[in-house]
Formats: structure tokens, sequence, C-alpha cells
């Protein structure tokens, strides 16, 4: 077996940088690119409805954070006073799944210099680990391939959450009639792009019931840890 | 929480999430992961958004005893709009509005 560290050792043959790695990364992701695009719209106008977020702000959480469900998730707690370490942990949960994206994307990136990883991996999301463990399939990961990937998901969602923060400055008082359901609303949104087969309905349905009782005694905290916990419960039971 | 709380929660967001990003990468060198662990992971996004959503349905339409009618039917309608799109900007463009609407009349 291999260890980790072991790697820093072995002298791995450079990599040829390649421009052209980088722009066929830029050109497979587009579609998502372009999604990406809507998803960043939806988050900057939340943002700004909070009240809490300025634009440097909610810019900074698309640049630091630059996870989508997250940062939606964040602006809710946020809105309903939920403690610090409460919205922290449940980030961490959320995004937990990324762990495996990188164990099953690391395997592929061997020729990455060891000094390139820890910026590289910023860049990895839902969309750049599925356009990038599709293209392992068929030829070498390169590091320009990974770093085209990410740039082509990132650049969309820095510029739509700024538009959206802006165009969210713009609609706050026609829309004050209906900004409440807002987030239940870009929550059913996400939940039904996830809703992919009958189990998944089940998931929701016993996470729910979970959920609202726990949000009963613990409030949104409280349910989104119960959540979490029967989906990942259901998910490990599954055949 | 004031604004510097709010630079320490982007700070703690962030480091919590780069976790998840470049400790698997690393490790993806000499790791492998079992199914089930895989399964049960990929699940977790469902229940923070069942989560999310469920007992605000719930508090909405029962709010104050008794059914809120246009709250239910905006529900109603982003729901379906939701399995339609599965798209989160156009579900609360669809919520928004509708919500908006029923409530003017």
């Amino acid at each position: 077996m291999r260890l980790p560290f072991s790697i820093s050792s072995v002298r791995l043959p450079r990599e040829q940088p390649t421009r052209n790695d980088f722009t066929t990364a830029l050109t497979k992701s587009a579609p998502l690119s372009v999604s990406v695009f809507t998803y960043g719209l939806a988050y900057g106008a939340l943002a700004h409805s909070t009240n809490h977020l300025g634009l440097v702000q909610s810019l900074a959480m698309s640049v630091f954070v630059f996870a989508g469900a997250s940062q939606f998730t964040i602006l809710a707690l946020l809105k309903q006073g939920t403690a610090f370490w409460a919205i922290v942990s449940s980030v961490f949960l959320l995004n937990s799944r990324q762990i495996l994206y990188g164990l099953s994307l690391g395997q592929y990136l061997t020729k990455v210099k060891h000094g390139a990883l820890p910026f590289l991996s910023h860049g990895l999301t839902d969309e750049s680990y599925s356009v990038s463990i599709l293209t392992a399939k068929e030829q070498e990961l390169s590091s320009s391939f990974f770093a085209g990937a990410g740039t082509a998901i990132f650049v969309p969602w820095l510029i739509s959450s700024a538009l959206g923060y802006l165009i969210g400055s713009m609609i706050a008082d026609p829309a004050k009639f209906g900004l409440d359901f807002a987030y239940t609303a870009a929550f059913m949104g996400l939940l039904g792009a996830q809703i992919t087969s009958s189990m998944r309905l089940l998931t929701v349905a016993l996470a729910g019931l979970a959920a609202a009782a726990a949000a009963h005694w613990y409030g949104t905290s409280g349910a989104v840890f119960a959540g979490a916990v029967v989906s990942f419960m259901v998910g490990v039971m599954e055949k | 929480m004031n604004s510097v709380a709010y630079v320490w929660l982007i700070a703690a967001c962030g480091i919590a999430t780069y976790l998840t990003r470049l400790p698997g990468l690393w490790l993806g060198r000499v790791l492998r992961v079992r199914p089930r662990l895989k399964r049960g992971l990929d699940s977790i996004p469902v229940g923070v958004f069942a989560a999310m959503v469920v007992p605000s349905l719930v508090n909405g339409v029962a709010k104050g005893g008794h059914i809120n009618i246009p709250f239910a039917l905006a529900a109603l309608v982003s729901a379906v709009v939701a399995l339609w799109t599965k798209h989160p900007l156009w579900t609360m463009i669809s919520g928004v509005v509708s919500i908006a609407l029923l409530r003017l009349l």
C-alpha cells in the first residue's frame, strides 16, 4: 500500500502544461456553466433579501465557500437566527459528499504537482466532478483540465452572484408580497433536482417527517441534523 | 450576529467546505470507498433540503390553526414547477409570483 507522504519523495514525470486541456474543459463544461449562472442569480437575490449581508460579503461567500447548496442554506439559517457553529456544521454535513468526489477523482490526479493540489482542490464541485470523472475514464486527467473544469463553474458563479444581488436590490420592493416564500420555493427546486428515484422520494418523506418533528423541539438546526441523519441511514441501508 | 461575526462565519464555512475538498483528493490516491458509505453520503443533501422545506411548509400552511389557502396553493404551484424544472431559480420565481398574486386576490 502506498502512503500519501511517500508521494512527495517519488519523482513523478513533470506534467507538460497544456492550454489545450484547459479550453477543452471550458467547452465540455459550458452547459453546466449556464446552469450554474442561473443558480447564482437566485443565490444573489436571496442574499440581498436576508438584509444581513452586503454585496461584498455575499460575494466573499461565493469566493471562499463556493458551494451553491451550502450558500442557500447559510442564508436561510442566518435569517432564522441559527447559532454560528450549527451553521458551520450544517455546511460541513452538506458538503461531506465532496470528500467522496475527491476520493474518486484523486486516483486519476496522480500527475498533478503536489503544490498545485491545494489550489486546484478549491475548484471541486458537483459540476466539475461530473465533467472530470467522465473525462478521466476516456483520457488522462491533467491539472490543466481540472483547473478548467473548476474555472468554468467559479467564474459564472461569481458574476451571477453579483448580478443576482443587484437584481434583488431593484425588485425588493415589488416582490415584498412574496419574498417570505422565496426560500421555501428555492429549496423546493433544489429538492426537486434530487428526486431521481422512488427511493429518493421515500428518503424525502422520512427525512421530512423527522425534520418536522425535530423543528418543533429544536428549531431549524435540529431539523437539518435530523434530516441529514435520516437520509444518510436510508442511503446506507438501501440495497 | 453582527458584521464582524459574518466575516468569521464566511471564513469558518469556507474552511469547513475546503476540508471536504483537499483531503479527499489527497487521500483518493490511496483509499477506496465502500459503496454503502458512498450511498449514505450521497443522500445527505436530500435530507437537508427536505429539512429546509417540510417544516416551513407545515408551518406556512397551518399558520394560526387554520389552513392558509394562498400559501397552500403557492406551495402546490412551486412543487409542480420544482418537479418539472428541477431548478431553484424557476421554482423561486414561480413561488414568489404566485403567492404575491394570491395574496392580492
